[in-house]
């Protein structure tokens, strides 16, 4: 088994593939390029990514790059899932919540407090896209965010490629894709981070295919003014989730439905959401609750490591 | 070769012959009948001439407009219907996670194994 780490689209990139070194080696030294071309086109960072010169132009119709069109097709897709909750249109509120630029780049505490204008983000069903002839369709002015989908969107393609050569698995920013089971046959044991600090996993899934991936305000959360923000929107009030849950991590088909689930899950909050996913059986959802209570829907069973 | 001539068929004949003209130009006068009748349709058509059509009503199934779905573009990604709201349920406390179940589940070994990688919220 060889893995290769680099970060890329502002997170840690792990890639793991069991095949010979003298295939695994060039397969996973060219992902870093492969991350590279990818945030060009869908960094918001960016003013000369694709993504950016999109929101910068006033045209309703455009032509886009197949990659563009597909990962917007995606988060669309997303928002279809969740009835708008996971949406591509929480741009502007992430900037008036200080989430402006690279998250490295936030000085905690040094943003000036600012009230949040309170309303809702605009319909995503303004937005179309024909992946086939590569356009988007969107009202002039309409600027779209990705982030949403776009780490779970690059761990399943980067999975893919590299698959090739061996059963493989990809972590990007703890969006995690397998390609299948492994070269053994058996399942790849993935951790699940304790959000509340706790040193060991809170617990061991064992991923088989598809993927997983955690939501949470545990990390990417800071201060503007006094007052703590993160980065996961409420799309009904423009602001960021009001919600008493942690963290919430999704075993899904698709890293994609995993990471748009958690999404959806965390900013409904531990009722809601739980009730959420339990009305969705290929979902498998742990929630952790900002009073340190860890949930879980029925179908995570079937994925949890569990002492013989 | 001389033939006996009977009375009764002399007279039967001639009777029978008659019946059978009678029945034939019977037939002949019905089919003329038939086929000189105009049919229902021209009858109406003449009849209107000049008039406001009298035509039956259409059925009521045909009353209400037919619901013919709008066809999207092609390739062109479309909305879909929302899902439902899911009613409010109370939350279920999970079992403390890695405590020891039934041997013989998939999943379940002595020794835990190492996690390869561990998902968490955007690193």
């Amino acid at each position: 088994m060889l893995t290769h780490t680099f970060r890329a689209m502002g997170s840690q990139i792990l890639a793991v593939i069991e095949a010979p070194v003298a295939i695994a080696q060039p397969a996973l030294a060219g992902l870093r390029e492969v991350f590279a071309s990818w945030e060009a086109i869908l960094s918001r960072f960016r003013p000369d990514s694709e993504l950016s010169l999109l929101n910068n132009s006033q045209r309703e119709w455009l032509a886009v790059s197949p990659t563009l069109a597909e990962v917007i097709a995606l988060a669309l897709r997303g928002a279809a899932m969740t009835g708008g909750l996971v949406t591509p249109l929480v741009l502007e509120a992430l900037e008036h919540a200080g989430y402006d630029r690279d998250f490295t780049r936030i000085a905690d505490g040094a943003l000036p407090a600012a009230a949040l204008p309170v309303h809702p983000v605009a319909d995503w069903r303004c937005i179309s896209v024909d992946p086939l002839h590569g356009s988007v369709s969107r009202p002039s002015g309409m600027r779209l965010d990705l982030g949403g989908v776009a780490k779970g969107w690059a761990a399943e393609r980067a999975a893919r490629l590299i698959a090739h050569h061996g059963p493989a698995l990809v972590d990007v920013g703890g969006d995690i894709a397998v390609s299948g089971p492994r070269r053994d046959g058996a399942a790849w044991p993935i951790g699940v981070q304790d959000p509340r600090g706790g040193a060991d996993p809170l617990a061991v899934l064992l991923i088989a295919s598809g993927g997983v991936a955690t939501s949470g305000r545990d990390y990417r959360r800071w201060r503007q003014g006094h007052v703590e923000r993160h980065h996961i929107i409420d799309p009904r009030a423009g602001v960021p989730a009001e919600t008493d849950l942690l963290s919430v991590t999704v075993v899904a088909r698709s890293v994609t439905d995993a990471e748009i689930a958690a999404k959806a899950a965390l900013i409904l909050g531990s009722v809601a959401g739980l009730s959420w996913l339990h009305a969705r059986p290929w979902l498998a959802g742990l929630l952790v609750r900002d009073d340190g209570a860890v949930l879980h829907t029925p179908t995570l069973e079937s994925f949890l490591w569990k002492r013989a | 070769m001389t033939r006996e001539r009977h009375p009764a068929r002399a007279t039967g004949v001639p009777a029978v012959k008659a019946l059978i003209t009678v029945a034939s130009l019977a037939g002949v006068l019905a089919g003329w009948a038939f086929l000189s009748a105009p049919p229902p349709a021209t009858a109406l058509s003449v009849a209107s001439t000049g008039a406001t059509a009298q035509t039956a009503p259409p059925p009521a199934w045909l009353l209400s407009e037919p619901q013919i779905p709008t066809l999207p573009p092609v390739a062109t990604v479309r909305s879909l219907p929302a899902a439902a709201t899911p009613p409010l349920i109370a939350s279920n406390a999970a079992p403390a996670v890695g405590q020891a179940t039934s041997a013989g589940l998939p999943g379940a070994s002595a020794v835990q194994p190492a996690p390869i990688t561990v998902t968490r919220s955007s690193r």
